[in-house]
Formats: structure tokens, C-alpha cells, sequence
């Protein structure tokens, strides 16, 4: 496969990206919303929680430390289960105080005090930007992967080059439908329905990885688990510290990260809403994970000894020839950096 | 959504109401338990846990808990559009 049509595919999934926003945005003009504010879109809206990280690097993960990359999900998993607590409280004071943003809201709780906004506006700028970088790298990475597999032809080009470009053209996309409409209620469509459809893409090209290598490499689920007995991630040795604190790391990440509280707070719409991604986005963390372990496991017994396992979800259907998928997994990896970013 | 199937006595909805809340406030912690568990899991064999039958147990809790928030949030979206609409949307159309 060329680089030529990697890029001519990224930029066409761009295209659409450009095309779903702007419909949406078009559509909330004219009043005409409805399933733009439909509880499904909002769940799918949520899963900006797995970026690219998850997408290449919960294999990566398992890969070294076994069971221990579900804490990751776990933790948001039972912050959504019990939404009664607390999520169901956060929005309806999101919504009353009109907070736009967790900076926002924590100045809110202490008299709209402007020097705490600053400082907690300071802290998520500096605490997102190695994590925006580190979304970009996965996508150079990527690219890398598909650069150094092709036979003759093109040379590995500047990564630098790549990261940057790909940077320009969010920067872009977000200007053109985040920032651009400054309202009151803060409140992006465009944003939310490019997201969602990247939240459909990342899940189907996972699944589409994980069943290939569980029935298409292994030999369906039993040969999965003697081969999970027979890696080296057999035993599990679980340090209750670590797995409580991870799992208790991530349930706060989830309702602090800047970027969840845009889309679970500020991007809500109705209440009603929480209520069906309380089981709808377990769901979806459960779906992402479903495959993890076992393309972990095939990947360490397929792939040579050297080989990276955070790019096993790439590297496992190049292995087999199979273009198609591994593209459809790049566009996912894509999707998930990008979603990220936007927001 | 009035269904003749609802009993007309409004204390009976009301307590109804509050066990499905306290049902909503005890899944999590259900989930916690359940999620922490395998903690205490010490094979007399091997003495360190097996990765293949601990994934198998934390998928199928995860499954558990979905399907039960799924049933308790399908109820207590009912009820809440029944009893108290929202404010914001006078309308109160039940959950899609």
C-alpha cells in the first residue's frame, strides 16, 4: 500500500469529518436538531475518553502488565454506573451556573473568583499539552508503521513535517466549528456529531482488529485463552495498591479531564441524557477492552520477538496482508487522536 | 406516559421511586466490591492469580453491572418524566 493513498484516505475521512460538522451545524441553525441531541450521540460523544492512547496503547499495556490496563476503564465505568451520585449533580450545577468550562465552575464554587479560574485554567493547559503532543506522535507513529512496511518507493518522510500538518489541519477543523461560535451555552454540534461518528469509527475498526485476530489468526476463543496461558502475561500478579489507586485515578480523570467535562457537562443538553450513557458508555469501554488482551496475547506469540506492542492493532493485520484492515485500524488510531485534540 | 398498568395510589409510585434511586446509588458500590475482589485471590497452586479466568471474571462482572444500570436507568428514566418533569423541558417526553 502506497503513502500516497494513506494520505489520499486520511484526507477523504478528514472530507467527511469537514462535511458531518458542518450539516450538523447547518441543521442546529435552523432549529432543526433533532437526533443531534438524541442520548446516542452524547454517549458516542463521551468516548473522546479513549484516545489514541487506548486505541494503541491499551495493547501496548496488556502486553507488558496483563489485566492491569482495565483499572483505566474500570474507574470511569463506575463513575457512570453510579451517575446518581455524582454526575447527575455536576451537570444539573453545570447547567444552573452556566459553566462553560471545569475552570469555570470551580471559580463558580468559590464566588466566581477569577484568580482560581486562572490558575485552574493554567494547570489543565499545561497538564493537556504533552498529552495533545503525545496524540500527535501516535499518528506519526502510525504513519511511521505503514511508511517503513512499503517495499520500494518513498522514503520515510520528515515526521516532523507530519505532526505539524497534521496539527495545522485540527486547528483548522476546531477554529472552523469549535471556536467560531461563541454563545452563551457553549455549545458545539458540529463538534459533538464529528466526534460521535469518530467514536463509531475507532469501535468498529477495534472490533474489526479483535475479531480477525481471535477467529481469523487464533482459533476463536478457546485457542485465545490457552494461548493467554501459555504467554508470559499468564499470571497475574495483582498489587492491590496499584489496582485500587489506578482504578480510583481513573474514575477522577474522567470527571476532571477538560476535555470529558466539555462534552459530559457543557455538551449536554438534557439530563435524561446521563441516564442512558450510564450503561450506554460501560458498554462502550467494555467493547473497546473486549479485544484488548487477546490481540495482546496473539501479538506477542505471532509478531517477532522485538517487535512494539503498542502498534500490535497495526502490525498484526500487516503481518497477515491484510491492507484493508490495517488501514481501517489506522483510521481508527486517526480518529481517536484527532477527536482528542479537537476538543 | 400514563399506562392503565400504573397503580393510581401516588405513595406506592413515590416509594417505588426511591427504592429504584436507592437501587441506582448501590450498583456502583455493588460494582466496586465486585471489581475489587479479585484482590483477595490467591490460588493454593501457583499462589499468583491466572490472567486468562481473572479477564474471564472482570468481563462478565462488567457485563453484570451494565445490564443491571441499563434496567435501573430505563426505570428511573419512567419515572422521572411521570413525576417530575424537567424544568427546563416543560414537555417531559420520555427518554429515547
Amino acid at each position: 500500500m502506497s503513502f500516497r493513498i494513506l494520505v489520499a484516505v486520511c484526507l477523504a475521512y478528514v472530507t467527511v469529518l469537514f462535511v458531518v460538522a458542518f450539516i450538523a451545524e447547518r441543521r442546529a441553525q435552523n432549529g432543526n436538531i433533532g437526533w443531534l441531541r438524541s442520548p446516542v450521540v452524547y454517549t458516542l460523544s463521551l468516548s473522546i475518553y479513549c484516545t489514541a492512547w487506548t486505541f494503541y496503547g491499551a495493547v501496548g499495556y496488556a502486553a507488558r502488565s496483563g489485566l492491569e490496563f482495565v483499572t483505566i476503564y474500570l474507574g470511569p465505568t463506575l463513575v457512570f454506573v453510579g451517575w446518581w451520585w455524582v454526575l447527575r449533580k455536576l451537570v444539573r450545577i453545570g447547567r444552573r451556573e452556566r459553566v462553560t468550562s471545569i475552570a469555570d465552575l470551580i471559580s463558580a464554587r468559590y464566588g466566581k473568583s477569577n484568580l482560581l479560574g486562572v490558575i485552574v485554567t493554567v494547570i489543565s493547559v499545561a497538564a493537556s499539552t504533552p498529552y495533545i503532543a503525545l496524540q500527535l506522535q501516535s499518528v506519526t507513529l502510525s504513519f511511521g508503521v505503514f511508511a517503513s512496511d512499503a517495499p520500494t518507493g518513498w522514503a520515510l518522510p520528515d515526521q516532523g513535517a507530519t505532526a505539524l500538518w497534521v496539527a495545522a489541519g485540527l486547528a483548522l477543523f476546531t477554529i472552523l466549528f469549535g471556536t467560531r461560535n461563541l454563545d452563551a451555552n457553549e455549545r458545539h454540534h458540529g463538534v459533538v456529531t464529528a466526534i460521535a461518528l469518530e467514536a463509531v469509527v475507532k469501535l468498529v475498526a477495534l472490533l474489526a482488529v479483535g475479531i480477525f485476530v481471535v477467529w481469523g489468526v487464533a482459533d476463536g476463543w478457546g485457542d485465545v485463552i490457552a494461548r493467554t496461558k501459555a504467554s508470559p502475561i499468564s499470571q497475574w500478579p495483582l498489587v492491590p495498591g496499584r489496582w485500587i489507586g489506578l482504578t480510583f485515578v481513573s474514575a477522577a480523570a474522567v470527571l476532571t479531564l477538560p476535555r470529558m467535562f466539555q462534552v459530559m457537562v457543557v455538551e449536554n443538553v438534557d439530563e435524561r441524557h446521563l441516564a442512558t450513557a450510564s450503561w450506554a458508555f460501560p458498554l462502550y469501554l467494555m467493547l473497546i477492552s473486549l479485544f484488548v488482551l487477546p490481540i495482546a496475547v496473539v501479538g506477542l506469540s505471532e509478531l517477532p520477538a522485538g517487535a512494539n506492542p503498542d502498534l500490535f492493532v497495526l502490525t498484526l493485520p500487516l503481518a497477515f496482508d491484510r491492507d484493508n484492515l490495517a488501514m481501517l485500524a489506522f483510521l481508527g488510531g486517526f480518529s481517536s487522536a484527532t477527536s482528542m485534540v479537537i476538543v | 406516559m400514563r399506562s392503565p398498568l400504573h397503580p393510581v395510589f401516588l405513595a406506592q409510585r413515590a416509594y417505588r421511586r426511591r427504592r429504584l434511586t436507592d437501587a441506582a446509588r448501590l450498583l456502583p458500590l455493588a460494582g466496586c466490591f465486585l471489581f475489587l475482589l479479585p484482590i483477595f485471590w490467591r490460588p493454593q497452586d501457583t499462589g499468583v492469580a491466572d490472567t486468562a479466568s481473572g479477564g474471564l471474571y472482570l468481563f462478565a462482572v462488567w457485563a453484570v453491572l451494565i445490564v443491571a444500570a441499563a434496567g435501573v436507568a430505563a426505570k428511573l428514566g419512567r419515572h422521572e418524566s411521570d413525576d417530575t418533569p424537567d424544568r427546563d423541558d416543560p414537555h417531559g417526553s420520555g427518554m429515547g
